[in-house]
């Protein structure tokens, strides 16, 4: 077995939206998961990057909401389980982080919360003032300190299959929207951090509600149920201050029946190909007249 | 020319996207902007003076290809650097 971390930490009510734990909260704990496991397993983060000279950049990341509509008040701790593996060839990492809730009083162990991945490529850094790199191999020094059991060959198939995006018939098309990266979405290299560049794809979905971006049926498809999965795959860097466009699609996926897919792709427009695409599976939920006939008597039970 | 520059190199040329040099190469473009901005050789640049192959060099909207130095430019020519990765 892979050695894991675990750590426990209190919940706020700034990590929640009224749906949903906010999944850029449940990614931050997991990269704080991935530095605690490589203190714990390796060193501490920092000496990778400054004595190693070592980083990763993350190329694929994905978080399943095993409870997406979990509120504040079902949560008092958030439990965090992580272990880190490397591939054989010493140029991969992979994360899995697990979270799990509880309450402080009165319920029986936790319950699931999430799970994440993140698939992380070694890069090598030449120049220490930028941080910039090049595709690398972690150093022998850190590679031994895996156990055998930390060591993976990596499927190809299974990534290829983790990193298509879904099918389906397009509902809705979005046209361009232009966003600039600002540092307070960049990381230590000035470089975008996956976490807010994500967050920032996600307020595109919800921007579907707002004026007259989308139909109302779209509009209202975008925000009114709580994302189940996001996946997000990196293609190309992006920096502090560079100008990007998202594009969002609304598919019906065929893969997962009663879901809906939010594609989204973020590109530069000075440059070919995208650099990031991204989507969020939601529930397609009933139409609000099948909805309404429930709702109305709950209310008449709660006045009786 | 117009030289170029965005992300994290912005911090070595005092947060100027873009700097007008008169040079005949991309050589004597960056040696004149260097002068300028002393770090940027050591961001830029190997041990060898090469461009390093963690950043991308483009004229005209083209990769230039190693980023050859001895490139001859004209006055109307865009030239950008890039970043291809950084370790964070």
């Amino acid at each position: 077995m892979p050695r894991s971390i675990t750590f426990d930490t209190p919940t706020d009510p700034v990590q929640f939206g009224p749906m949903q734990a906010r999944p850029r909260v449940l990614m931050g704990l997991a990269i704080t998961s991935l530095a605690r496991w490589f203190a714990a397993y390796l060193v501490p983060y920092s000496r990778i990057l400054d004595e190693h000279h070592t980083g990763f950049a993350f190329t694929t990341v994905q978080l399943e909401n095993a409870l997406p509509d979990l509120r504040f008040t079902d949560a008092d701790w958030y439990t965090v389980t992580a272990h880190v593996t490397a591939s054989d060839s010493a140029k991969y990492l992979h994360l899995r982080t697990d979270i799990e809730a509880r309450l402080q009083a009165g319920a029986v162990g936790s319950r699931p919360v999430a799970t994440f991945h993140a698939d992380m490529r070694v890069v090598t850094v030449v120049e220490p003032l930028t941080l910039s790199g090049e595709p690398g191999v972690l150093p022998k020094s850190l590679f031994d300190r895996f156990l055998p059991d930390e060591i993976y060959r990596p499927d190809r198939s299974a990534i290829t299959r983790a990193t298509t995006p879904p099918d389906g018939n397009e509902i809705f098309r979005d046209g361009d929207t232009e966003v600039v990266l600002y540092r307070s979405q960049c990381e230590v290299a000035d470089q975008w951090s996956f976490i807010e560049v994500l967050e920032r794809l996600t307020a595109n979905r919800e921007r579907l509600f707002v004026g007259n971006a989308a139909p109302a049926d779209v509009g209202r498809l975008a925000v009114a149920q709580p994302v189940r999965k996001t996946v997000a795959v990196f293609h190309r860097a992006m920096y502090v201050f560079d100008t990007c466009n998202i594009t969002t699609r609304l598919l019906a996926s065929p893969d997962e029946e009663g879901q809906l897919a939010f594609v989204h792709t973020l590109h530069d427009p000075a440059h070919p190909g995208p650099c990031l695409t991204a989507w969020e599976i939601v529930p397609n939920p009933p139409r609000p007249q099948e909805q309404l006939p429930q709702k109305v008597a709950q209310d008449s039970r709660a006045y009786t | 020319m117009m030289l170029r520059f965005s992300g994290l190199l912005l911090r070595y040329v005092d947060y100027q996207r873009t700097i007008s040099i008169a040079a005949p190469t991309l050589g004597d473009a960056l040696r004149q902007v260097e002068t300028r901005f002393p770090t940027l050789r050591q961001i830029l640049r190997d041990g060898e003076g090469r461009i390093r192959a963690t950043h991308r060099v483009f004229i005209n909207g083209e990769l230039a290809p190693a980023a050859e130095l001895g490139t001859p430019l004209a006055d109307s020519d865009n030239i950008e650097f890039l970043t291809a990765i950084a370790g964070g």
